[in-house]
């Protein structure tokens, strides 16, 4: 390792499960050796202590997970954004919005209601976004929860000070790759077509069908995934349903998509 | 005569199709006779063996690859999720020899989706080889698989040699089983010519109740050694079961939609054509098609270290044409960064560029490709298309 002084890293979470938190923690193996690596400053999740308020420390690497969904969280990490040298967007609430996004789908004032009934007033929300749509971030480390090797693998590429590769391809590759058979031969859908890799495909894997946790690669062509819907007669609505569960934001912040 | 028929027709078109004259009389004196006809039509080529025929009975397959499975692994199709795959098997009862066609192709066995080469210290700078395992025994290989597998070495073998393929390939035993009937709506071996078996080690031919089963080379001795108990020999009845069974074939796989003489030519000729564009329109880039095909060779390297950086492996596994970020290079700059420019050099390596440098087609026509794509791109239609047809491609 060629850092002479220990990288301080900061885990930060906003509106989520802290579940990309816990992928982490369980990383049994390598965490004796990532913890020598490294000087972890803050990491509510994996501390007795209770947290405070987030100020002017310095850190070399931040991970934030989850979805800005208040004025307060966005100032947070516009102040982290400054005290970081590296952003890391870390699951998928905080690459493309997640289930988070779905809230977006309704007007606001009802869906504060529906949650915090009288005390709705209370409670000053906006529009859920990811981290990228608040400030820039360096690297995102997609998936719910992210995928511990990927996480790993990750982290030595930074440690090493060298540009961690990005996977560009579908899930459907890595799907393949693992001898799965795929869910349109079986007349089911799936998202794997248009969801980017990484993950081993392991909802496929395990019969399931992709879900799009890991967000609509950049170049995907949902038109022909409308047509490949067709093909297994579902329809548009399927289509726009099913991307709802995780890229939600795309389709409401982004009229092209759909 | 059979160099006369060969004459004019792409090579691998030239072996083995020509039919006797039906008209040999039921003297005993010409069963000899009728017997080296029948030889000969089975392989096309080579010395006639004189030996009496092999009969693998339907009872006893079970039995054989138990016998297989004592002198080594054996890969063949096994049932998954209501469809069939390749794959390793642990019990003799999982095969499923009648499989009509599997999902992936049976090239993992030689070229792993994901195979560890070599394993080195970075401290010291040490490495080790890893070494290639592979399954010995590769049942149950369709026609067209065979002449994938003959692709493949070619391209394996071009240039520098790929010394773990070859390792691989060389070990495996390949015990091919003829088809009688196109496995299903989706392919189309019959218009590329690769119905019949073009290289195996032991064929077998489906018979009502049995394989009709012949050794063909030096490799097959271990499999003719384990199955000596189990195969019987073949009744003269059976014979000419065999017979009716393989003038049935050709009449299954005839009516052939694909000029392959010309599509080289005619693949040249369409490439600016703008029907392209309606199929890169739909594509995914998925590339399902590029993983289940039989003679899709492109990989890439990976380095993969653990933790603490002292250990790495480097592995290949499986790359694809299809995909954004595989003509990606410096600058940024892509030679196919258009979805359609991908799949037609897709297309045009399965039917124009590799079967002119090589002389064998790089589209077996199995169909595979055609069953996993989501949106039904289907090199049929795109040959077809390219000779003028004018259906939807």
């Amino acid at each position: 390792m060629n850092i002479a002084k220990k990288p301080r890293v900061g885990f930060f979470s906003f509106a989520s499960c802290e579940g990309c938190q816990l992928a982490f923690l369980e990383c049994e193996e390598e965490l004796p050796v990532l913890l020598e690596a490294v000087e972890i400053v803050r990491f509510r999740e994996a501390s007795s202590y209770e947290g405070r308020e987030i100020g002017g420390e310095e850190f070399d690497v931040v991970f934030l997970e989850g979805t800005i969904a208040r004025e307060k969280d966005a100032e947070e990490v516009r102040l982290l954004r400054k005290n970081a040298k590296i952003v890391v967007a870390f699951g998928a609430c905080a690459t493309t919005c997640g289930v988070n996004a779905i809230r977006n789908t309704r007007p606001l004032e009802i869906v504060r209601r529906e949650v915090y009934g009288e005390k709705a007033g209370w409670y000053d929300v906006f529009p859920a976004r990811p981290v990228s749509a608040v400030v820039p971030v360096d690297y995102t480390l997609r998936g719910c929860p992210v995928d511990r090797t990927e996480l790993v693998k990750f982290l030595l590429f930074l440690l090493r000070d060298l540009p961690a590769p990005i996977p560009k391809y579908p899930v459907c590759f890595e799907c393949k790759a693992a001898g799965v058979v795929c869910n349109y031969v079986r007349g089911r859908t799936c998202l794997g077509p248009v969801t980017t890799c990484g993950c081993g495909a392991i909802c496929t894997r395990f019969g399931g069908r992709c879900e799009g946790c890991r967000g609509i690669l950049p170049d995907a062509n949902l038109e022909g995934l409308r047509y490949a819907y067709r093909e297994v007669g579902r329809s548009e609505e399927d289509l726009k349903h099913d991307l709802q569960l995780f890229n939600s934001f795309l389709s409401t912040m982004r009229e092209k998509v759909l | 005569m059979f160099l006369r028929r060969a004459a004019g027709r792409p090579r691998w078109l030239a072996d083995g199709c020509f039919s006797w004259a039906e008209n040999e009389s039921f003297s005993v004196g010409l069963f000899v006779f009728r017997r080296r006809r029948l030889e000969l039509r089975l392989r096309g080529r080579g010395e006639p063996k004189e030996e009496v025929g092999k009969i693998l009975k339907k009872r006893d397959v079970i039995s054989a690859v138990e016998a297989l499975l004592v002198h080594g692994s054996v890969y063949a199709p096994v049932e998954k999720d209501d469809h069939f795959v390749f794959e390793e098997i642990e019990r003799a009862s999982d095969l499923r020899l009648e499989a009509a066609q599997t999902v992936h192709s049976a090239k993992g066995a030689f070229f792993p989706s994901k195979d560890p080469l070599v394993r080195f210290d970075l401290s010291s700078g040490d490495w080790e080889e890893l070494p290639p395992a592979a399954p010995r025994f590769l049942f149950g290989l369709h026609p067209c698989d065979t002449w994938a597998m003959k692709a493949f070495d070619c391209w394996m073998r071009d240039g520098i040699p790929d010394d773990r393929y070859l390792r691989r390939r060389e070990h495996g035993v390949i015990i091919a089983v003829q088809c009688l009937k196109k496995c299903n709506e989706d392919s189309f071996c019959g218009s590329m010519g690769t119905y019949r078996i073009f290289e195996a080690d032991v064929r077998l031919t489906p018979m009502n109740n049995g394989y009709f089963v012949e050794f063909e080379t030096e490799k097959a001795r271990e499999v003719e050694e384990a199955w000596r108990e189990i195969l019987l020999e073949a009744t003269v009845e059976e014979e000419r079961e065999l017979e009716e069974m393989k003038s049935g074939m050709e009449d299954a796989f005839s009516g052939a939609e694909v000029d392959l003489e010309r599509l080289p030519d005619d693949m040249k000729a369409s490439f600016y054509a703008p029907w392209w564009r309606d199929m890169g329109k739909r594509c995914l880039d998925c590339g399902q098609c590029v993983a289940v095909c039989p003679t899709c060779t492109c990989f890439a390297m990976i380095d993969e270290c653990n933790v603490s950086l002292t250990e790495c492996e480097r592995s290949r596994r499986w790359d694809g044409c299809m995909f954004h970020s595989f003509a990606e290079v410096a600058g940024p700059h892509n030679f196919r960064s258009d979805r359609c420019a991908r799949i037609r050099h897709r297309m045009n390596r399965k039917g124009q560029w590799l079967n002119r440098r090589f002389g064998v087609p790089f589209c077996v026509g199995c169909g595979r490709c055609v069953t996993a794509c989501p949106v039904g791109i289907s090199p049929l239609k795109v040959f077809k298309r390219a000779q003028g047809g004018t259906a939807d491609v």
